[in-house]
């Protein structure tokens, strides 16, 4: 594959650069776009650095930085445990779904020939529409002894229809004579998923397993519902509560104690913290769905 | 499906009469499940996944027909009929927002939806790997702001005091807010949307544009074709069917449109322009503790969520386009 | 719910056939009490903390007003004389915010609290931002924690009490009974009875301040103007304003306005409403029947005063932004909060952060030339409230009691500093001015305390950084005071089972059309026709059942 990204960016002889004044059309189109996106961003940064004088005079842009948002995130030490614990369930919660969706995804690709799969398609596809509400998905997760436990983060939320169905439409895409062959030299459907199916939608296992990850790296509202242990909160939690505390709390006592950072600077620090791991890991993923990967597949 | 129907029509007919083997050997209903006994393997712990963690809990969606307390629980609350559906029918402000969101859903599925897709074919365009992914990964950061940044940043530029206002002002334009008309609103609603997902939203069309063997361009190329005929004929083609099946998705959630978002501008622009399902529900279900006229708009919502996606998936079958089952 | 409240608040005939919705039922007139099926009560009998010892620098019998220290402390007095509980747990649902606790085994704070308590206290920590979902979970999954922190302004918390998840402790708390928990008896007999639902004592609420906000202005900018500091009414405040517009930029180059913000009640809007008098939400009009404050003449007049101060550029065109970064202007009058103002970081710290930028407090006047009139707040804040469940067994009550009576301790006293801000040397040092000084690094601990049922002393007391301003606050607070008036609705508010389920969705309107008058959306002639939409929407029956309910409460 690698030199595949290779041949193309070194000029495959099919590809030609494209004339002058469609490029500079494309580099203007695509700055500026790069700008609108970037703007904000570079505001977030410098504003969570930015000193406590100038985010409570409310400059346009900081001159002055400090790192005292960050010094009093870290300062509780109940980061590291939030980081922690958002790990275990991004990555364990990202595998099993991954494992989980794909496996279901595949055994609704042949609706046609398996007698009742796609009544349970429109049923699992019904689900997108429907929601329970709040309550009702609390008393099953309390019914299934999950309160208070990491895996009730991870569990109801283990197959989205959603992602079931795009690698479903990704599965049905796939080459069938690669798997008709197999079926005929007597390959069982497992084999077929292991061998066949699953190493020829690594884009589309990357893609929605981003979504995934991020789905659970994000996760928020329901731990604040399930979670009350706060040792076992995820980074949202916790950073969140951060920027609570930069906030008066009406009817609260009035604390005469030293002010904590301004809630701006705090607000910025805990977006800059928490969408940081997910910019790192962005770019491995990222090579699975840049270049063609199916080539040569059904050749070999 | 139309990622092979561009390069390979022989496997399309293959496939719309099922696998050849499958069909020469078709038996009676009992014989088919049991030569797909292992493929059960794969459906059954999934079916079992929605049946407990989606339907179960579906129940709840009883209390749209009682006064719901939550300590009295369900049993202990009164059925009231469909006295909840009434005071959404009767009540003048759930027409204004049903009528809002469908503006903002419509305008969302002709400008939003394509958004990411025309994004995903120009950043294909570009020849050198690298700028590629840095692009990528600069236009899919603001998915990460939450609404609260996004609208105070929206605020900046194009509020009343804000960059272009100062600019404009320069130049003897003075009063321009964007943020603050109503009149406007709508679009700019889906302005911030297309800013916000577009970038996000070229992902999975960069998975799609990845399954595309490269020796197809290269033939293609061979052939003669130019760059645009070559997008023209084998990317977009390769796009279609994801495609087709986000916009059934969105169509069916089509009662749905942003909540936080229309929520923090609302005392901005007016309820009469921002006020849609989801905020109606909100002020009266959860605020108003009214837990049975919230679900009843919920399940409202639901049902028509199915009927038009199980609709538009006719249409897309009937249009020769694959749909979702 | 809904018919369990639309009952008759105060037991007249008919109660008796909704009453079995909840085990306590119609309660007499909150005087004296004494209903039916609940028993007879008297309010619980007042007794005052302990002094201070320290004088107040300025002491008031206004009401409204409170007493202002300048100093601390130097002794703290002790609240209770009880021996600690025997053992045995008492857990609670509490708000929490800031860094969530540390785990009971590192944390020498919680280990002494328990020890103090006598049982071991195990909190469950309830973050703000779902405060109701959760509460709504708790009260669905049937097991409601033996205390419990209460918004009785929220739908959801009225709800839970008026279904009888709480004990009803009318009897419990009632006359003398209350002396065995000093610090729950440091409350005034107005503050319970504001807080009664249906004629009961079924939360024990917090103190607050009657005034939590003053406008604050930049001196520096408005000795700039030809009307100075002290406008004697609407028009010489619009000169002032618009002259502090007209100046472009102050100190520091930051852009200045005469406002720069505008929230709906109960932020910046209260200021202008404070000016044109217009007075509680809902009013005796002359004839002495109940109205809406947008049925007002002084109303209309404050909209049109508003919608031309925007029109003529006072405002900062971003004032009405829901993000408050968004404002970095500066404005000739705010409207802070007393807490903050008066602070360590307030006054002071402003001036410091803005070098040339003056700060004062600003004695508002009336439009007319007349006095202001200010509206006074509910007198009772945040509440407690105790499981009904628990309260069955009369010895667990008295336990759950014992340790909420800890967490009430007033000011000043032993209790009351441990629970805010620790023990010495690990969580506090007394700085100079005999002030505990935090140590953030071991804030955290702190996390597991209970707050939100404080008693006791409730003065305004001025941080040393502050204390500069001490003067002109005691004038401009005095001033507040004595032209203030309570609210006819008080301890009523829940009263309207309509005013329950669509107040904010009421309340949302009432602001679009606000912001939209001032800000040219929307025109001030189209009031008459905004207030038949708002009263055909849900005003009218809210106006019915709160008219019922005042006549009910004989006011």
């Amino acid at each position: 594959m690698a030199s595949l990204t290779q041949q193309r960016r070194a000029g495959a002889p099919w590809l030609s650069p494209p004339s002058m004044g469609i490029r500079a059309v494309k580099a203007v189109v695509i700055s500026l776009i790069v700008v609108t996106m970037i703007y904000p961003l570079v505001y977030v940064i410098a504003m969570s650095f930015a000193a406590p004088s100038q985010a409570r005079a409310g400059v346009v842009f900081p001159t002055e930085f400090s790192l005292d948002a960050y010094r009093a995130i870290f300062n509780g030490g109940t980061v590291t445990q939030g980081l922690t614990n958002s790990l275990f369930i991004t990555v364990v919660g990202t595998l099993l779904s991954l494992a989980a969706t794909s496996m279901l995804a595949w055994g609704l690709a042949r609706t046609r020939q398996v007698p009742g799969a796609k009544f349970v398609l429109v049923m699992i596809l019904a689900t997108m529409f429907f929601s329970a509400g709040i309550i009702p998905n609390f008393m099953l997760v309390k019914y299934l002894g999950l309160l208070d436990s990491t895996w009730s983060l991870i569990i109801p939320g283990l197959i989205s229809a959603f992602n079931m169905i795009v690698i479903r439409n990704f599965f049905q895409g796939l080459p069938e004579e690669l798997i008709e062959a197999a079926r005929i030299d007597g390959a069982g459907e497992w084999r077929i998923f292991l061998q066949i199916v699953l190493p020829l939608s690594k884009p589309v296992l990357a893609v929605m397993g981003l979504f995934y990850a991020v789905g659970y790296w994000n996760t928020y509202f329901n731990a604040l519902l399930y979670i009350n242990d706060a040792e076992k909160w995820p980074i949202q939690v916790v950073l969140q509560q951060y920027v609570l505390a930069g906030v008066q709390i009406p009817g609260a006592i009035v604390s005469p104690d030293q002010p904590p950072p301004p809630g701006v600077t705090l607000q910025m620090a805990v977006i800059v913290l928490a969408t940081l791991p997910i910019l790192i890991v962005y770019p491995f993923l990222q090579r699975y769905f840049t270049s063609g990967v199916l080539t040569g597949a059904i050749k070999g | 499906m139309s990622v092979k129907t561009a390069a390979r029509p022989e496997t399309r007919t293959a496939r719309a009469s099922g696998p050849s083997a499958a069909s020469k050997r078709k038996g009676s209903l009992l014989q088919r499940i049991w030569r797909e006994r292992w493929t059960y393997t794969f459906i059954v712990p999934g079916a079992l996944f929605f049946l407990v963690f989606a339907y179960a809990p579906m129940l709840g969606n009883i209390v749209a027909f009682q006064q719901y307390s939550p300590f009295r629980g369900f049993a202990g609350s009164p059925f009231v009929g469909f006295a909840n559906f009434t005071v959404l029918f009767e009540d003048p402000a759930v027409l204004q927002a049903l009528e809002n969101t469908l503006v903002i859903a419509v305008l969302q599925l002709v400008f939003a939806f394509p958004a990411p897709i025309a994004l995903a074919l120009l950043l294909n365009s570009l020849l050198s790997e690298r700028l590629k992914r840095m692009v990528q990964t600069i236009v899919y950061l603001p998915y990460f702001l939450s609404w609260v940044i996004v609208i105070s940043v929206w605020q900046q530029v194009l509020g009343g005091g804000g960059l272009v206002a100062g600019l404009l002002d320069g130049w003897g334009v003075s009063g321009f807010d964007a943020m603050t008309n109503a009149d406007t609103f709508k679009l700019l609603v889906v302005a911030q949307n297309i800013w916000k997902d577009c970038g996000w939203g070229t992902i999975i069309f960069f998975a799609a544009i990845a399954s595309i063997p490269n020796d197809r361009y290269e033939a293609a190329a061979i052939d003669g074709a130019t760059p645009w005929q070559r997008t023209w004929h084998i990317t977009l083609p390769a796009l279609v069917p994801v495609a087709t099946l986000l916009l059934i998705l969105n169509i069916g959630s089509i009662l749905t449109v942003g909540f936080e978002q229309l929520l923090l501008q609302q005392p901005m622009v007016g309820s009469e322009a921002a006020e849609v399902l989801d905020t109606f529900v909100y002020f009266r279900g959860v605020l108003g503790g009214q837990w049975g006229v919230a679900t009843a708009a919920g399940l409202l919502k639901g049902v028509i969520g199915t009927i038009l996606v199980l609709s538009a998936n006719k249409i897309a079958k009937r249009l020769g386009g694959e749909g979702i089952y | 719910m809904v018919e369990f409240s639309r009952r008759n608040f105060l037991g007249a005939a008919g109660a008796a056939a909704a009453a079995a919705a909840v085990g306590a039922t119609a309660a007499g007139c909150s005087e004296n009490a004494g209903g039916s099926a609940g028993g007879d009560y008297d309010m619980p009998t007042y007794q005052p903390a302990p002094d201070l010892d320290v004088q107040p620098f300025y002491a008031t019998e206004t009401e409204g007003m409170e007493n202002v220290y300048t100093d601390y402390p130097k002794t703290y007095f002790k609240s209770v004389n009880r021996e600690p509980g025997s053992g045995g747990k008492v857990t609670s649902f509490q708000l929490t915010w800031g860094d969530p606790s540390k785990p009971l085994d590192e944390n020498p704070y919680w280990q002494e609290l328990n020890e103090r308590l006598g049982v071991s206290f195990e909190p469950q920590f309830v973050p703000q931002p779902v405060f109701d979902q959760k509460f709504a979970t708790m009260l669905a999954s049937g097991e409601v924690p033996d205390l419990v922190f209460v918004n009785d302004q929220s739908a959801v918390n009225l709800q839970g009490i008026r279904d009888g998840a709480f004990a009803d402790l009318s009897e419990t708390l009632s006359g003398d009974n209350i002396l065995k928990w000093p610090n729950l008896a440091a409350r005034k007999e107005e503050i319970w009875a504001a807080s009664l639902k249906d004629g009961r004592i079924y939360q024990i609420p917090s103190i607050v301040w009657a005034l939590t906000n003053l406008p604050v202005m930049r001196a520096d900018l408005v000795d700039q103007t030809s009307i100075g500091r002290a406008p004697k009414d609407a028009d010489e405040l619009f000169t002032m304003l618009k002259e502090v517009s007209a100046l472009g930029t102050g100190p520091g180059g930051q852009k200045v306005y005469g406002l720069n913000k505008y929230d709906a009640h109960p932020g910046t809007a209260s200021m202008f409403q404070r000016l044109f008098k217009t007075g509680p939400e809902w009013q005796h009009n002359d004839a002495g029947d109940l109205v809406h404050m947008i049925e007002t003449e002084n109303y209309k007049l404050m909209l049109e005063w508003l919608a031309r101060a925007w029109a003529e550029g006072i405002f900062d065109p971003v004032s009405m932004s829901p993000t408050p970064t968004d404002i970095v202007s500066g404005a000739a009058i705010r409207y802070d909060a007393v807490g903050a103002a008066i602070g360590a970081a307030g006054m002071s710290q402003w001036e410091a952060d803005l070098p040339g930028a003056k700060f004062d407090f600003f004695d508002m006047p009336g439009f007319d030339g007349s006095s202001q009139l200010v509206v006074r707040n509910v007198p009772y804040g945040k509440s407690t409230c105790v499981s009904a469940a628990a309260a069955e067994d009369e010895e667990r009550l008295t336990q759950i009691l014992n340790v909420l009576d800890y967490f009430s301790a007033p000011f000043g006293s032993e209790e009351a500093l441990f629970i805010g801000s620790g023990q010495e040397g690990r969580h506090y040092e007394f700085d100079e001015f005999g002030m505990p000084v935090t140590n953030p690094d071991y804030t955290t601990e702190l996390g597991v305390q209970y707050v939100g049922v404080s008693s006791g002393d409730n003065s305004y007391r001025i941080h040393p950084n502050a204390a500069p301003w001490a003067d002109s606050f005691v004038t401009v607070m005095e001033a507040l005071a004595q032209n203030s008036i309570d609210r006819p609705l008080t301890g009523l508010e829940g009263a309207s089972p309509t005013f329950v389920t669509k107040g904010a969705q009421l309340k949302q309107l009432w602001t679009d059309f606000e912001n939209g008058v001032i800000t040219g959306r929307e025109s001030i002639d189209d009031l008459e026709s905004f207030v038949s939409n708002y009263m055909s929407q849900g005003g009218t029956q809210v106006k019915d059942e709160y008219t019922q309910a005042l006549k009910d409460a004989g006011k």
